[in-house]
């Protein structure tokens, strides 16, 4: 213990506890730390004071760390997160109640169309939501397969289909006065725990009867849809409600069961002085409504299928249900030739109009050829579209004979096709790369 | 800073008439009477400890914040009331005893240094034929209980003092070792010294303070912190950023004296042991001539 010489005098007792204790003024406080630092001897005294401090005596304040202000981070990051949180909770709630929204507001609403409903399946479904054209020259195995593809490809997009199908059920005519009873029909023919929109695929797409079979005059508000069809059911307990127009309705499947997409419905009122045409939507379902009572023939057919024609009765405000299973057909069966529609080529025997005027360019079809899976189509403007297999959308052809119109097309015996425009003939194998025959 | 002086108290300015009230408030809940004070020797002390205020500080805010209690029982002590005796050894003596074993670390030296405050306390010491006690000085600031302890521990250094035999810190200090480091040149080692003098000296109190208690006493981070009443964190992050701070000094200084920085990189890595440096004495010198370069190379030539 050394002690240097100091100048000044010592702090007394008095100001080493009061500065121990920090209970002296910053002047003074000053003046002790300053001459703390120069006097060996005081410090000494200080620091030995403060090791007589018993261990449970709060002599030390808490360390004043730099402290980050947190709080206002975390609140306003928890504020921003529980923002975010929220807003995306109400878009997932409007999300799923804008189809119930529109179906209520579809419901309530009490204009009625004045021309007649065509029909409420998406006829104007872009390209890749059709099926794709079937022609079949002749009942082969691989013939068969088609439809079982068509019905995979159904399974797939049938709940798509379902918001379609709200999205079109503001077009049936309705009033406000049946609004709740075909919603409650509706969550009838709903499973327990499934939603009315959900976007799941359908656990199972069964065939509405197993034979055809007119069920006109049927009055039961009591939908058959599948549970994925609530809204079809929907439309169906309207439709059977009291107070709604005299109409038919009913489902197309083939002969497995499995519903047929696009078939055609055509109806034809016996005293010929109405006709009306749809089409089923991808749940093999359709709807004409509006009809005036009578008795009526209808037809439906469908690519690949036999034809099927019927007598329906309408009554004055009842609907008719009609569910129909069409066979598969041979294909001089289901050609339907239009009569504005020459056949240019008549080499082939699989030339067929069956091939729906879905082609992307919207003109109407001229012909169409199968090589295979392979199938071209040529409208009417010269433009030639390839289907690579069924199911698969159509896509535009750019052959040698660039901008010019194909003319004719054709199948030559070796199963090639031939193209012929202004500019000359080329042949193809796969109807991508194109030889000339010049 | 002189031992106060108790003599003083009795010549200090009378507290305005409005302040009586404050006098009989504290001689009330200080329970004056109980320890044999009157009001009228009680309001005389009274303002004596407040004549000690500082400028500008409010008399009442300066008088409620004191430890009134301990104020009045020391000077009662100081006075020699028997009452005031009784209540302080009744009160302080178990926990004067314990402080007194923990400076001395021996529970014999420190029954002994107890006692031998106890006996200087009650004021042995006849000045002028009159008692005067150490307690006399207690101003209330701070509490009793420190007071006593830092007269407990006035009395050990004073007691290791008259005991043990000083030595001086330069013969202490470790030489150097000898080749360890190349020798440092004469004009960059007076410029090294130099620059640590002025920067040290410059330093402020409570930085000189950190340093010499640190580096020169041997305290303990906790030990300091609790004589500053801070953190014993507190105190190494600031012993850090103060070690830091000094070391960018010298690099500003040295460059600022012609050395590129570099050198001055170079130079604050010379062995302190080729420094002909006493940083105790330039710490602890607190107002002095300054170092200058030139007292240095006299010294040199000496």
């Amino acid at each position: 213990m050394t002690t240097p010489p100091q100048s000044e005098p010592h702090l007394d007792a008095d100001q080493l506890a009061a500065f121990a204790e920090g209970a002296l003024p910053a002047a003074e406080r000053a003046l002790c730390l300053r001459h703390l630092a120069e006097c060996a001897h005081c410090r000494e005294v200080a620091f030995l004071a403060g090791a007589a401090l018993p261990e449970d005596e709060p002599a030390i304040a808490p360390a004043r760390r730099f402290s980050f202000p947190w709080w206002p981070v975390l609140s306003l990051g928890g504020a921003a997160i529980a923002a975010v949180v929220i807003a995306v909770v109400i878009l997932h709630q409007a999300h799923q109640s804008k189809p119930s929204t529109q179906i209520q507001m579809a419901a309530r609403s009490s204009v009625i169309p004045t021309t007649p409903l065509a029909a409420t399946a998406p006829i104007d479904r872009p390209a890749p939501a059709q099926p794709n054209p079937r022609v079949l020259p002749k009942p082969s195995p691989a013939q068969k397969q088609v439809p079982k593809s068509q019905t995979d490809a159904l399974k797939e997009s049938q709940a798509m289909d379902a918001t379609m199908t709200a999205s079109a059920a503001p077009a049936v005519p309705g009033a406000g006065a049946v609004a709740a009873a075909p919603l409650q029909a509706a969550n009838k023919a709903a499973p327990k725990g499934a939603s009315n929109f959900s976007l799941a695929p359908p656990t199972a797409a069964p065939p509405q009867s197993q034979s055809p079979r007119l069920v006109a005059g049927a009055g039961q508000a009591v939908a058959k849809a599948a549970p994925s069809a609530t809204l079809h059911a929907y439309s169906q307990a309207y439709m059977r409600s009291a107070g709604a127009p005299p109409g038919i309705m009913g489902t197309i499947t083939d002969s497995s069961g499995a519903m047929i997409p696009h078939a055609k419905v055509t109806l034809d009122q016996a005293s010929g002085t109405a006709h009306r045409e749809t089409f089923t939507d991808s749940a093999g379902r359709f709807t004409i409504s509006s009809l005036q009572p009578g008795k009526y023939r209808m037809e439906i057919s469908a690519p690949g299928f036999m034809s099927q024609v019927r007598e329906v009765e309408v009554g004055t405000t009842q609907l008719a249900e009609v569910d129909s299973k069409l066979a598969a057909g041979a294909v001089s069966e289901t050609v339907e030739v239009r009569a504005a529609t020459p056949a240019l080529d008549t080499e082939s025997a699989s030339a067929s109009s069956s091939v729906l005027s879905i082609l992307p360019a919207k003109e109407p079809l001229k012909t169409s050829v199968t090589n295979g899976t392979r199938t071209l189509a040529l409208d009417t403007a010269g433009k030639l579209f390839l289907s690579k297999k069924p199911g698969k959308p159509w896509k535009a052809v750019r052959g040698p004979w660039r901008k010019s119109a194909v003319t004719s097309l054709a199948l030559t015996p070796d199963q090639s096709f031939k193209v012929t425009s202004a500019q000359g003939s080329w042949l193809s194998a796969d109807g991508q790369h194109w030889s000339s025959t010049n | 800073m002189d031992v106060a002086d108790p003599l003083q108290h009795e010549a200090a300015p009378v507290i305005p008439a409005p302040e009586s009230q404050l006098i009989q408030e504290l001689y009330t809940s200080c329970e004056a009477a109980g320890l044999g004070w009157t009001l009228d020797e009680f309001g005389a002390m009274i303002r004596a400890a407040a004549s000690r205020r500082p400028e500008g500080a409010s008399t009442a805010t300066y008088l409620r914040g004191l430890h009134i209690e301990d104020l009045a029982l020391a000077q009662a002590c100081a006075r020699g009331y028997e009452r005031a005796w009784d209540q302080l050894i009744k009160s302080f003596r178990g926990p004067l005893r314990q402080a007194a074993i923990a400076i001395s670390k021996s529970s014999s030296i420190g029954e002994e240094l107890a006692d031998s405050v106890y006996a200087d306390l009650f004021g042995l010491k006849n000045c002028d034929s009159e008692r005067r006690s150490p307690l006399a000085s207690y101003s209330g600031r701070g509490s009793l209980m420190g007071w006593l302890r830092a007269t407990l521990a006035q009395h050990y250094v004073d007691r290791f003092r008259r005991t043990h035999r000083e030595a001086p810190l330069e013969e202490t200090d470790v030489p150097a070792p000898a080749g360890s480091s190349p020798p440092v040149e004469d004009a960059l080692r007076l410029r090294l010294e130099s620059t640590i003098h002025v920067t040290l000296r410059s330093l402020e109190p409570q930085d000189r303070f950190l340093l010499a208690s640190y580096f020169l006493d041997g305290r303990t981070l906790l030990e300091i912190g609790r004589l500053l009443r801070v953190h014993e964190a507190t105190v190494s992050r600031k012993l850090r950023r103060l070690t830091e701070s000094i070391r960018k000094q010298l690099l500003r200084e040295l460059q600022h004296r012609g050395l590129k920085k570099t050198a001055a990189e170079e130079a604050l890595g010379v062995d302190p042991g080729d420094l002909n440096l006493n940083l105790r004495k330039i710490l602890q010198t607190g107002t002095g001539p300054p170092f200058s370069e030139k007292d240095a190379h006299k010294r040199q030539n000496e």
